[in-house]
């Protein structure tokens, strides 16, 4: 497992229909990093819940890293 | 931390309250609920207006309450239609009366501005009282806040320690977790779907599955009350069809209701919908019995927990790891909701 972790579930983007404004995150158990991505389409990393919740919840700015 | 108010509340199961008096504390107000006569449930506040006398310890006459103390009669709105000893009712005397829906078989009650109440608000849990699905459930009184019980359902990791040999598989603490939040509708979500892993003899007993498992478990939590398991079990393999058909699978719907009563205490509501082995009477037993054990786990766990929390200053300190990231989300929305309120 790497240590970026895998984004299997970002394929089909969002799996809860319907949603307009809202955040995804993502767990690979075994990895540290928590992957993020915002409505905005913005996806961001962190090594921990309350880095990554507060940079999804800085929309628009996700800062410098955010693609 | 204090209550959201201008909420829906689970208080009761359907079958809890019927013609007798029927006292519960939601939200730190206690709370009479009763069945009138044409099968309506009523809330008012159990506290006469007289001497705060609990109305829940009084009697009923036809589908009016009589104080056990002194004799003040209620109607069901609340009003009070009689005292003892003169034929002057104060116009004052009356005590609140509470938004009541009766609906998926729960009893929910409106905690906050009566005008404000909006049933079409309710979040539904149809499997409770649908033909197609059996149900086993029952309440557990926790002496610990809410939120440890919020906590405690969004990270269901704790499955794998706490409740080995129940529910509970090395794959649980394995599988990939996405948390998703539907920020205007207020709802957490978090799904984890297990591909060809072991049974665990919930699920193994009961769907009678010999082998391997794909094992979904889907969250949806509706703050502040309302938690909803979507779990589906199926041989591993068995993918629902094209057109959404998912028949061939079998599906549990594990309902929690987390009701608080006091600051330091919460209603654990449980409740297990299965679409499989529906007339199996043993089956049911057994759901019931081991959903029970589970829940009193957490109970044990819990009210250790508030123990260890109350005596603490306030503002303790937590670590959170990436396990806790759908706890965070929902704690998130509950502070939301107590913004609000
Ligand atoms: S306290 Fe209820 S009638 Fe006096
Ligand atoms: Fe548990
Ligand atoms: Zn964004």
């Amino acid at each position: 497992m790497t240590s970026e972790g895998r984004v299997p579930d970002m394929k089909g983007g969002f799996q809860v229909p319907g949603v307009k404004r809202g955040f995804q995150v993502f767990w690979q158990p075994g990895s540290d990093i928590l992957t993020g991505t915002c409505h905005c389409g913005a996806v961001v990393r962190a090594e921990d819940p309350i880095g990554v919740w507060n940079r999804l919840l800085a929309h628009p700015d996700h800062g410098p890293e955010a693609r | 931390m204090p209550f959201a108010r201008n909420q829906w509340y689970v208080a009761a199961y359907g079958e809890d309250i019927g013609d007798a008096l029927f006292g519960r504390t939601i939200c730190g107000e206690p709370i009479l609920f009763y069945r009138t006569a044409d099968g309506r449930v009523v809330g008012m506040a159990d506290r006469c207006v007289h001497r705060r006398y609990p109305l829940s310890a009084g009697s009923r006459v036809g589908d009016r309450v009589v104080c056990g103390y002194h004799g003040f009669t209620y109607d069901p709105d609340g009003s009070c239609v009689a005292v003892p000893g003169q034929s002057r009712v104060p116009r004052t005397a009356r005590v609140p009366s509470y938004p009541v829906v009766e609906q998926d078989s729960l009893i929910w009650v409106w905690i906050g501005d009566a005008a404000a109440a909006d049933s079409a608000a309710i979040p539904r849990a149809p499997w409770l009282d649908s033909p197609d699905y059996t149900t086993v459930r029952g309440m557990e009184p926790l002496a610990a806040r809410y939120e440890l019980l919020v906590d405690n359902l969004m990270d269901l990791s704790h499955e794998t320690y706490l409740h080995a040999g129940y529910i509970g598989t090395p794959e649980v603490a394995q599988t990939p977790i996405t948390t998703e939040t539907d920020e205007d509708a207020g709802v957490v979500y978090a799904r984890r779907r297990m591909k060809d892993v072991e049974c665990p003899p919930f699920y193994a007993n009961s769907t009678g599955i010999k082998g391997r498992i794909d094992r979904w478990q889907d969250i949806e939590y509706r703050p502040p009350c309302l938690y909803l398991l979507h779990s589906r079990i199926a041989p591993t393999g068995l993918e629902p069809g094209p057109d959404g058909d998912d028949s061939a699978a079998n599906h549990a719907e594990i309902v929690y209701a987390i009701t608080p009563e006091t600051e330091h205490s919460t209603f654990d509501f449980w409740m297990v919908a299965r679409d499989f082995a529906r007339d199996d009477e043993e089956v049911s037993a057994f759901l019931a019995e081991s959903n029970r054990t589970v829940v009193l786990q957490d109970v044990t766990a819990l009210n250790l927990l508030e123990q260890a929390i109350a005596a603490e200053p306030e503002g303790y300190q937590e670590l959170s790891i990436n396990i806790d990231t759908g706890g965070l989300a929902a704690r998130r929305m509950l502070h939301r909701l107590i913004e609000q309120s």
